[in-house]
């Protein structure tokens, strides 16, 4: 059995979290506490992912960074970049499908936070930085795990926008999931089942992890 | 000497309403404000610690502008020194007591008598 579609998968899941981490925390905080007008908007468009079929979005990724156009075309020439048929491009997909996973929770997590615990902060002085990092984050830790697990476990069961994206080609694009419909339609069971295992298994774990910690159940084993 | 003027309209219970105030405070007064609930208290609280803009509105802290709407100048509350007790306590929950206390007076002060606080409360080890 051939592993680099399972490595391909978890390397992608885990850089594609990684970044979306970076990412969701200021556009959740932006979220949930401006009062701008134009929020209803944004918040669409995160949550365009969860709605639309992912092969809306692989195609028009595919249209928008194929070199044959004029902004991939400017992509590639000045920064290098070819988001098409690339790992590359697999990572900027799987953010953008992933990133209603990462936002809601953390998004809930500050909305649910009584506003007094940044008002005190503020009224001591502390900066916003230091009260984000100091106050607010430590105070939502359930709402970042179940961020990062969701958007870790949605990533590895990507499918269509992947094709999309990044074809299927073996060792750079071709994640378990593609592999998976590769062998059924060269009628190799065996393997087919063996990918489909391991993921089964793996996200079955996370997921318990997840529920584990955020139940409490964790810390009551422990003491 | 502390003097507020300040307006802002708030949506109430009974529909629209204008909260419009102006005081003074002379210095080592102690004051009470009361009133209806959902008249504004916690309001006017808000906009003097500067949790809240008002629609207009000035203050100034012993000659010193806090807020002045027309010329644009509003001091962030990190930058206002005022203390504050809400309404629902405000403890940091990922924090110990012991942590909150250090946390409220800053990296550069000197925290000896933080344990002696705790001590008087009996909240020590």
């Amino acid at each position: 059995m051939d592993w680099s579609p399972l490595i391909l998968t978890f390397k992608l899941a885990l850089i594609t979290t990684l970044l979306l981490l970076v990412i969701s925390i200021p556009l959740a905080y932006w979220l949930a506490y401006t009062k701008l007008r134009v929020k209803p908007i944004i918040e669409t468009l995160v949550s365009m992912p969860l709605v639309l079929p992912p092969t809306v979005l692989g195609f028009y990724m595919l249209i928008a960074f194929s070199p044959s156009n004029a902004f991939g075309n400017w992509l590639d020439e000045w920064f290098g970049l070819r988001f098409v048929f690339s790992f590359e491009g697999l990572v900027l997909a799987s953010i953008i499908y992933s990133l209603p996973f990462m936002v809601h929770p953390i998004q809930s997590g500050f909305n649910n936070l009584s506003t007094s615990l940044k008002d005190a902060a503020y009224v001591m002085g502390k900066s916003k930085f230091t009260t984000l990092f100091k106050v607010l984050l430590p105070n939502i830790r359930p709402s970042l795990l179940t961020g990062i697990i969701l958007a870790f476990a949605h990533t590895i069961g990507e499918f269509g926008v992947v094709l999309m994206i990044g074809g299927n080609i073996s060792g750079k694009t071709k994640v378990a999931s593609i592999a998976i419909y590769d062998e059924v339609e060269t009628l190799n069971y065996d393997v087919a089942n063996m990918y489909s295992l391991i993921l089964f298994g793996i996200t079955f774990m996370i997921l318990l992890f997840v529920y584990l910690v955020n139940g409490g159940y964790l810390k009551r084993f422990w003491q | 000497m502390i003097s507020v003027v300040l307006q802002k309209k708030l949506k109430s219970a009974t529909g629209d309403m204008l909260l419009d105030v102006a005081f003074e405070i002379q210095k080592g007064k102690l004051v009470t404000l009361y009133g209806k609930s959902g008249a504004g208290k916690t309001t006017i609280f808000r906009i003097l610690a500067g949790l809240l803009n008002p629609d207009q509105g000035k203050i100034t802290v012993n000659k010193t502008l806090w807020l002045d709407t027309e010329k644009k100048i509003n001091v962030p509350p990190q930058k206002r020194k005022i203390g504050f007790v809400f309404q629902e306590y405000a403890l940091f929950p990922n924090m110990t007591v012991l942590e909150n206390l250090k946390f409220a007076l800053g990296k550069n002060n000197d925290d000896s008598f933080v344990k002696e606080l705790i001590e008087i409360v009996k909240l020590g080890d």
